[in-house]
């Protein structure tokens, strides 16, 4: 009985000399004891601040093809030949709020399928590859800088189909932001 | 008890971790996807018989209402001329335009061709009331002096497109 007292006195330390490290993480260069310590760092929030548009689409009748909105630019997206876009799309935008001058790698699920009421789909993809001229650029990484807030972009290709059936496509995907 | 100290210490600081490493993020996706703009050809662009000067060119026009204007040196022989005629449909209350060519050949098979310019619609633009509407074409055919005989045919192209 009095062992079990005695461990339970050592926990309690333990956790008290914890919280403290949780208090200090503000600090950009936190300190380490010789013999233990902690580094714990702001959590990762993310919100979605525009959700993913591919605009008003009138397909082809005979031939497939596909809507590309621009991760690099709003209101912008690229209709194939074969196509006419009535309405830009929309890029989705993000804000990360983490620690500052911390990398955050993006995942994104690869493909999804929106689909219309009567479940007729189509294929959305390349969510951070779209985009003229932003490939080359794109990491799959983002830097937390200073104020540890960071604001990407995604673009994504939108597969439409011949005679695609007209109506309002609607889906939704996940976007994993992780530490490196 | 110093090691017991860096066990807990550990745990603890991984505990942290584990909610401070990721976040996941939903985002909603959409598009609006309209009927595809058709266009089909009811009725085609017909100038009827026509006898030819001797020694002058002219014209026949048919304009996009129907109505038929023979030049003076020729004879219009019959009355079955017609505009062409298209119908449109696609998506309801939306606008599209109309691009007509500049000028196409008529040819006869052999050794004869006249020209088709002038191309004139009965409106430059449409709305799709109710996802459909209607528009005609008329044009001016340029018939040669002493212009050999036969039945001239050809086509020509009209583009809709949404605005």
């Amino acid at each position: 009985m009095s062992k079990i007292k005695y461990i339970t006195l050592l926990v309690s330390i333990v956790l008290s000399g914890m919280s403290n490290a949780w208090a200090q993480s503000g600090s950009a260069d936190p300190e380490f004891d010789g013999n233990s310590g902690a580094v714990v760092i702001n959590g990762l929030r993310v919100i979605t601040r525009q959700d993913l548009d591919f605009g008003v689409i009138a397909p082809s009748l005979t031939e497939s093809g596909t809507v590309k909105v621009n991760r690099g630019r709003n209101n912008s997206s690229i209709c194939s030949a074969n196509m006419t876009c009535l309405e830009p799309g929309t890029r989705a935008r993000y804000t990360v709020v983490g620690e500052p001058y911390m990398y955050v790698t993006l995942s994104d699920p690869g493909s999804i399928y929106i689909a219309d009421t009567a479940g007729n789909q189509m294929l959305v993809d390349g969510f951070f590859g779209a985009g003229s001229g932003n490939e080359t650029r794109w990491q799959g990484w983002i830097l937390l800088r200073n104020s540890g807030v960071s604001r990407p972009n995604a673009g994504a290709t939108l597969h439409v189909g011949a005679s695609q059936p007209p109506g309002t496509y609607t889906g939704s995907y996940t976007i994993s932001f992780e530490y490196q | 008890m110093k090691n017991f100290s860096k066990i807990a210490l550990v745990a603890g600081a991984a505990l942290f971790s584990q909610q401070a490493v990721a976040a996941d993020v939903e985002t909603d996706a959409g598009a609006k996807i309209i009927a595809p703009l058709q266009i089909a050809n009811t009725t085609a662009l017909y100038f009827g018989t026509i006898a030819p000067s001797l020694t002058a060119d002219d014209t026949v026009v048919v304009n996009a209402a129907g109505a038929k204007t023979c030049g003076s040196e020729l004879t219009c022989l019959t009355d079955d001329h017609t505009a062409a005629a298209f119908n449109v449909t696609g998506e309801a209350d939306h606008s599209y335009t109309i691009d007509l060519p500049t000028q196409i050949q008529l040819s006869n098979g052999a050794d004869g061709s006249m020209t088709v310019d002038g191309f004139a619609g009965s409106q430059e633009t449409g709305t799709l009331s109710n996802g459909a509407d209607s528009f005609s074409v008329g044009g001016t055919l340029s018939v040669g002096a002493n212009q050999a005989t036969g039945e001239y045919t050809g086509t020509f192209i009209v583009t809709v497109e949404y605005q």
